[in-house]
């Protein structure tokens, strides 16, 4: 493990256009900022893993699983025939994460 | 998107999904050929032995409404909500009422240029594991 001291206000980067900067040090509490190509996922460790448990769960399909989930869903709503997902709703981040 | 037989609509996710970073480009396929079920299957190009089943929440969670943050729309170029498709990834077991749906970290991929990223919803209380049976 590499081990680095900064200040805050002072970044690191990693590989050609990852920028992690310190913003904040508070107590026991580490602000950090990340920017990364909009192609690499920047997740909380904790999440992250639980995020490829599940996934990794999700990839194996038992056979006949799929036939069972089918006998399971409710006939679509009227007149919903090729209506488009519901919109997830856009908001203000509320975390800073800036990207280059 | 997921209409017409000339050719089923690849989607593309840049980053990957977790567990799975070198599965990019997934061919989006209805569970049923004839027949509007809102589920499909996402069938892994890079690896043919991985697939997903997604679903339209719509269907199975009439209540689910996420919101996405503005990096993550910007992340796969949506401007506007409504370019978004929403699909939510399954894990299914022989028993159905031990299937789950994940809730927590839906698709989210803009329909002109199928583009989606995994989005993880912070603080958000929708379940990474949702029963897909409530009421039995």
């Amino acid at each position: 493990v590499l081990v680095l001291s900064r200040h805050a206000g002072q970044s690191v980067m990693i590989g050609h256009d990852v920028v992690v900067t310190v913003l904040e040090v508070r107590g026991d509490v580490v602000r950090i900022g990340i920017s990364a190509p909009r192609d690499v996922d920047v997740h909380r460790e904790e999440v992250f893993l639980e995020l490829r448990a599940a996934n990794v769960s999700a990839a194996t399909v038992p056979e006949g699983a799929l036939d069972a989930v089918r006998r399971l869903l409710p006939p679509p709503p009227e007149g919903a025939a090729g209506q488009p997902a519901p919109r997830p709703q856009p908001r203000p981040d509320r975390r800073p994460r800036p990207r280059g | 998107v997921t209409d017409g037989s000339a050719g089923l609509p690849v989607l593309d996710f840049p980053a990957g999904l977790a567990g799975f970073p070198a599965a990019r480009h997934f061919l989006l396929v209805r569970l049923a050929v004839d027949e509007d079920t809102g589920i499909f299957t996402l069938r892994c190009l890079e690896d043919p032995d991985l697939q997903f089943v997604v679903a339209d929440p719509a269907r199975l969670f009439p209540d689910y409404a996420p919101e996405v943050d503005d990096t993550t729309a910007d992340r796969v170029g949506l401007s506007s909500a409504e370019d978004a498709l929403l699909l939510v990834v399954l894990t299914l077991h022989d028993r159905v009422e031990a299937s789950t749906a994940n809730l927590a970290a839906p698709l989210v991929v803009n329909r002109d240029t199928r583009t989606g990223v995994q989005a993880v919803l912070t603080g958000s209380p929708w379940a990474l594991r949702e029963p897909l049976t409530r009421t039995g």
